[in-house]
């Protein structure tokens, strides 16, 4: 009975009321949001390629990282002493571009089996590489694959790579270029004999809001 | 800091908005809630001759009819009088959770 009728003061308030919100940001902030769950269990979005993919992406990112190391062995960093996926550092802008450029080969080759990008014609696939790689999407190649594969699951896996495989501001590229610590600078006796690190863990980092 | 949103643009905004038809809500934190509150009298009650009203719900408050109907006519007297209504969040989302 009286939840009804405050079912009915809350409705006529959402219809009359206009808000002005005074010092917007912090009222908005994340850190005072409170969300509850509201309906039925649903699978998360893209549920299970999601993690398919990842996965299917990682052990190619290995076997790239592994065989690029071989040409290029002072680029990348591999430690294999723990058990597991080996701790990959690339330190080399070209080389990570390799990588995720052969990842995306790849990918187009139908190498990862829940993502069928191999069967988009050729206009999309170049346009779908640009997509997954560079930060700017200019309004033609968004048309293309929007008219093309809109709210399929293609798109979701797409979306996916695009967050992993970015070369500025993608996922892998912070991971694997940007986090590093406690490194061994060691010395470099061709320049000097002072070990000087130049980039410790302290240092500031601009991602730091992530944690989000 | 200074540049007069709350002070000049706030007040200005709620009076324009609060035209007789909408509830009009000025949202703040909570510590900036009774500055907000004088300010909008200072502003607006003797000048513009309207109402600041402050209707502090929270979720220990136990509901009932005559309750609810008195919130009500708070808030109706508010939209009528094109009045202005001080909230915080929290009072929201009291109203909003209140079992």
């Amino acid at each position: 009975m009286t939840a009804d009728e405050l079912g009915v003061l809350y409705d006529w308030l959402t219809n009359v009321s206009r808000d002005v919100l005074d010092e917007s940001d912090e009222i908005l902030h994340v850190r005072y949001q409170v969300i509850y769950t509201a309906g039925k269990q649903m699978p998360v979005n893209d549920h299970p390629n999601r993690w398919i993919i990842i996965q299917q992406v990682f052990s190619l990112l290995q076997t790239h990282a592994v065989e690029l190391r071989a040409n290029y062995p002072k680029m990348l960093d591999i430690d294999t002493t723990l058990k597991g996926f080996p701790i990959i550092h690339v330190l080399d802008s070209v080389q990570f571009q390799r990588i995720t450029s052969r990842i995306i080969n790849n990918a187009l080759e139908g190498r990862l089996s829940s993502l069928s990008v191999g069967i988009l014609p050729s206009q999309i696939q170049a346009a779908a590489r640009r997509f997954m790689t560079q930060t700017e999407v200019s309004d033609v190649d968004h048309v293309l694959i929007h008219s093309y594969c809109a709210g399929t699951t293609l798109f979701n896996g797409m979306l996916l790579l695009r967050g992993l495989l970015m070369n500025d501001g993608g996922i892998l590229s912070y991971v694997l270029k940007e986090r590093r610590w406690r490194v061994d600078y060691g010395l470099d006796p061709s320049r000097t004999l002072l070990a000087v690190p130049y980039r410790a863990k302290v240092s500031y980092i601009n991602l730091v809001m992530e944690g989000h | 800091m200074g540049e007069g949103k709350s002070s000049v643009i706030v007040p200005l905004i709620a009076s324009t908005l609060a035209n007789g038809s909408d509830l009009l809500r000025v949202v703040t934190l909570k510590p900036l809630s009774n500055q907000t509150f004088e300010l909008l009298v200072s502003r607006l009650s003797g000048l513009a001759n309207r109402h600041i009203f402050y209707v502090p719900i929270y979720r220990g408050l136990r509901m009932n009819a005559s309750l609810i109907q008195t919130i009500k006519g708070i808030f109706e007297r508010c939209v009528s009088e094109g009045g202005v209504l001080v909230v915080q969040p929290e009072h929201i989302l009291s109203l909003k959770l209140r079992p």
